[in-house]
């Protein structure tokens, strides 16, 4: 009898202590989960434009919002490639929880993306689509959209007999190309043969700025351009300035710089797309945790565009788009 | 409540009384801890939740100090240019001063300016917009922006509506200057003329929204917490996720925020709902508000849990060791009750329960081995008179059978056949024979009163015959009794006794009367005799005294009274009444048996 009472309030004493024990490991892995590490990789990690500050500034609030470390990391530039490969790499041996992904390439990244999901690490893809199916979520502006708002205004402002043109930035980047379809859509629906070409520019001012000399030499009645990202915009608008043509030639651009407002304020570009790359960031973050914490994310998420002309840039919400408060 | 009972009954349902009180004991105390960690744990978190409620209204206000001690100096600031003969002199109407004094005055108030912004660098600019058209901008680099005209700005148009009061704008870029472009919180105020009222222009002092920016950004309510501006219309001036919110990803409770007059309220459920903390501002219509989530709070809430989950624990375990003590200690007394109990109905009466408590389970045992004392008892009383039931009926058997009184008669009916008395031979032998036929009896104990008379009147026949003139006997039995029973041979030993000890000694002739009645519920039987008595000394000894030789008088009759008070019990037997020289009287006292 005394032995088996003995027993008892033993095995009862061992039970309560391990019951205590797995709600204190449960506990403190819960804590753990907290502390998880989301590394970003970025397009221009050394030198962000405007843009890429914004979407950091999403990330961040985020980042705060759901308590999770994030790092950033990136390539010196968005042309490299090579780079971004190596960098991912790097990200993928010190296994963190989840990569935010701006890809710089369509294609390239493709095995490396591979080695990551085999090491179990979520991948969120933000801005530019890699051709996988790997990663959870792929949160961007909808470019072709994007480029039917630019397509459809440039239609709109541009008289009917004049030629039109397209400075896109990266050949094979894939929000370029998107966005070239959607300008193009509207462009052959109305302008049918107006078209003179697309002409790209290596995401470089000074080659947009050469692209639109020559253009407008050979095709001096061009009476409209439209240009798919910053430094297209900017190139093409000092060109059409240096020639006197500012204001009579159409612009629209892409997204928003401190010049691209002053040329907005001058007449000089008539209309800008803008993106949402505060939305971007603060939606990665918040995906990348969601998936981290086994729920279900949706496939895709837009996070929309703006298309901004001179009369709409000082509203309350443009002007928080137009003019990104980003901390210096 | 029946089926509550029933699953109760299901429940704690136990073989073993331990179990029963353990876990009963366990259930309550396992019941009363939770209710008072639950208690307790939820008054701690409302101490917590008061408190830092108390500290994000003290934090918000803090706020609202620091923005006031910013627009202040920007009002302070107004005032100043208000009363600034030099201001008054650059924007009056008056074409008397020359291009070059007026000049000098621009200079003089520029310097002024720039002294500010040099010391205070959270302003970022101070204009003025004469009615005049001279619009001065203290730093000389600056030039007004061509594309923007200031007329049409909101806080131009505020400063006029407002007539001299200062007017404080929510935040926006301000694109006055060119090619700058800087998110400001401006205040305005029209400069008025002293004398006729008249308009000479708007002040525009612009203020760093890094600042406002700065001031909330480094405020932390916890990790999820924040602290939004709105102003007076409903117009966001700071907002951590103001973009998301633009976008409809996020919204904020503005309108609430606007409408309510308290400085609290809570919004939402479960892990979402917070706390909003509202301060409005006295001199800019602003709306600091605080909104901290409750769950973050209180931040070691989990730890908590923890704290009062384990100590919960550690009280459960000791409280279920000490009532398996306390239930052991009330149930090992039953316990060894029950073993001895079993011993007991195994035949084992040689056991005693020794236990050292003086509850009610000690009387327990102390009755239970009283009552093992006395069944022990009983029992050897039981087999005792057993034994000498069957020892008497043995002597009764051999008085029946006394070979004496066998070939007494026998001689006598030799004798009487030899004088050719047939009659009495024939009497003598067919009692002889009766008296043996009744004393058989089927084997049988207990028998009728009647056969008992037939049997004692056969024996007295016989001694009749063979004390012949020397013995006369009377049976008077009532007829009502003669179908009760009785022991066998019951009378046959007295009135032997009577002969042999009371009349053979005598020199007349003896008288035997045998008399049977019912008194009340009682028989009694009467041998009684006129033989020579006998003495009290002798009386009291005849039932009593062992040392009585088998033949002597006696032994049959104590044999009768043993056998009576076997039988029937101690109120029942043989009472002697005798005198000497006058006779004895037997009493028999029977039961009345059917």
């Amino acid at each position: 009898m005394r032995i088996l009472r003995g027993a008892l309030i033993i095995s009862v004493t061992v039970l309560f202590v391990l019951s205590a024990l797995l709600c204190y490991k449960y506990l403190a892995q819960k804590d753990m989960k907290q502390s998880g590490r989301i590394v970003v990789v970025l397009k221009d990690y050394k030198n962000p434009s405007e843009f890429w500050k914004v979407v950091k500034a999403g990330i961040d609030t985020a980042a705060k919002e759901y308590n999770v470390k994030v790092e950033y990391t990136g390539a010196d530039s968005e042309s490299n490639i090579e780079g971004q490969i190596k960098i991912l790499n790097e990200v993928c041996e010190s296994k963190p929880e989840a990569i935010i992904l701006a890809a710089s390439d369509y294609c390239l990244l493709v095995p490396m993306l591979e080695r990551i999901d085999k090491a179990g690490i979520r991948v969120i893809n933000i801005d530019s689509r890699v051709n996988s199916n790997i990663p959870k979520c792929f949160i961007s502006t909808d470019n072709l959209d994007a480029g039917r708002k630019a397509g459809k205004k440039l239609s709109d402002i541009v008289d009917m007999n004049s030629k039109l043109a397209i400075i896109s930035y990266v050949k094979g980047s894939t929000t370029a190309i998107e966005r070239e379809h959607g300008v193009l859509e509207y462009l052959n629906r109305y302008r049918q043969g107006k078209v003179v070409g697309t002409f790209f520019c290596d995401n470089n001012q000074s080659m947009a700025y050469k692209i639109v000399m020559n253009l407008m030499s050979e095709h001096p009645d061009i009476g409209g351009i439209a240009c798919l990202n910053e430094n297209s915009t900017v190139g093409a608008t000092k060109a059409l300035t240096d020639l006197g043509l500012g204001g009579k030639v159409k612009l629209v651009g892409f997204d928003s710089s401190f010049d691209e407002i002053k040329y907005l304020e001058k007449g000089l570009i008539q209309a800008t797309v803008v993106q949402k790359p505060f939305n971007m960031g603060y939606l990665g973050l918040k995906t990348a945790v969601q998936s981290r914490n086994g729920n279900n994310v949706v496939k895709r998420i837009d996070t929309g565009s703006v298309l901004v002309t001179k009369d709409t840039m000082h509203t309350e919400e443009n002007q928080k788009l137009l003019f990104p408060f980003v901390e210096k | 409540m029946n089926w509550l009972k029933r699953i109760f009954g299901k429940c704690f349902k136990f073989k073993r009384i331990q179990y029963s009180i353990a876990v009963g004991f366990s259930v309550v105390i396992l019941f009363t801890i939770s209710i008072i960690a639950i208690v307790s744990y939820s008054l701690s978190i409302d101490a917590v939740k008061n408190n830092s409620k108390e500290y994000t209204y003290q934090l918000v206000q803090q706020i609202n100090t620091s923005i006031e001690s910013y627009i202040n100096y920007m009002e302070n600031i107004s005032q100043m240019v208000l009363y600034n003969s030099d201001v008054r002199k650059y924007l009056s109407n008056q074409t008397n001063y020359s291009i070059k004094e007026m000049e000098e005055t621009e200079k003089k108030i520029s310097d002024q300016f720039i002294s500010i912004l040099n010391v205070r660098k959270d302003i970022s600019n101070i204009i003025i917009f004469g009615s005049n058209g001279r619009v001065l901008l203290p730093y000389k680099n600056d030039k007004l922006n061509l594309y923007t005209i200031p007329k049409k700005q909101n806080w131009y148009k505020k400063a006029i509506a407002a007539k001299g009061k200062a007017v404080v704008s929510s935040s926006h870029v301000e694109d006055i200057i060119d090619n700058d472009y800087r998110w400001v919180v401006s205040l305005s105020c029209e400069l008025t003329d002293k004398d006729s009222n008249g308009n000479l222009g708007v002040l525009l002092v612009d203020l760093n929204y890094s600042v406002i920016n700065n001031i909330c950004n480094n405020v932390k309510l916890g990790n999820k917490g924040y602290i939004f501006i709105v102003d007076g219309e409903g117009n966001l001036v700071y907002h951590p996720q103001q973009q998301l919110i633009y976008s409809n990803l996020k919204s904020e409770m503005i309108d609430q925020v606007l409408r309510t007059k308290s400085n609290y309220f809570v919004t939402g459920m479960g892990k979402d709902s917070r706390i909003y903390t509202i301060k409005e501002s006295m001199d800019t219509g602003w709306k600091i508000v605080g909104v901290s989530y409750i769950d973050e709070l209180v931040s070691n809430k989990s730890q908590m849990q923890m704290y009062y989950f384990l100590l919960g624990i550690g009280f459960l375990i000791l409280a279920i060791v000490f009532s398996l003590m306390i239930s052991s200690r009330i149930s090992r007394p039953i316990k060894k009750l029950e073993a001895s109990m079993k011993e007991v109905e195994k035949g084992n009466f040689d056991i005693k329960v020794y236990t050292e408590s003086v509850n009610e389970i000690g009387e327990l045992s102390k009755a239970f081995n009283i009552m093992i004392v006395k069944i022990k008892e009983l029992m050897r009383q039981n087999i005792k008179e057993q034994e000498l039931k069957r020892k008497s009926e043995l002597k009764s058997l051999q008085a029946q059978i006394n070979p004496h009184f066998l070939y007494n008669t026998l001689d006598s009916i030799i004798w009487m056949a030899e004088s050719k008395k047939n009659e009495e031979v024939v009497l003598m032998a067919s009692s002889l024979a009766k008296l043996f036929r009744s004393s058989i009896s089927k084997g049988q104990d207990i028998i009728t009163i009647e056969s008992e008379i037939e049997h004692i009147k056969s024996y007295l026949t016989i001694q009749e015959m063979r004390y012949k003139d020397k013995l006369i006997f009377e049976v008077d039995v009532e007829e009502e009794i003669k179908n009760k029973k009785t022991i066998k041979i019951l009378l046959q030993p007295l009135v032997e006794n009577s002969i042999y000890h009371g009349i053979k000694n005598k020199e007349e002739v003896g008288h035997i009367k045998i008399i049977g009645k019912r008194i009340d519920d009682k028989i009694l039987f009467q041998v009684v005799d006129n033989g020579i008595g006998m003495t009290p000394e002798k009386l009291k000894s005849i039932l009593t005294d062992e040392n009585i030789s088998p033949r002597g008088m006696g032994i049959g009759v104590r044999n009768v009274n043993e056998r009576i008070i076997l039988y029937f019990g101690t109120e029942y037997g043989l009472k002697f009444e005798s005198e000497p020289e006058v006779g004895t009287t037997v009493n028999v006292w029977l039961p009345v048996i059917d």
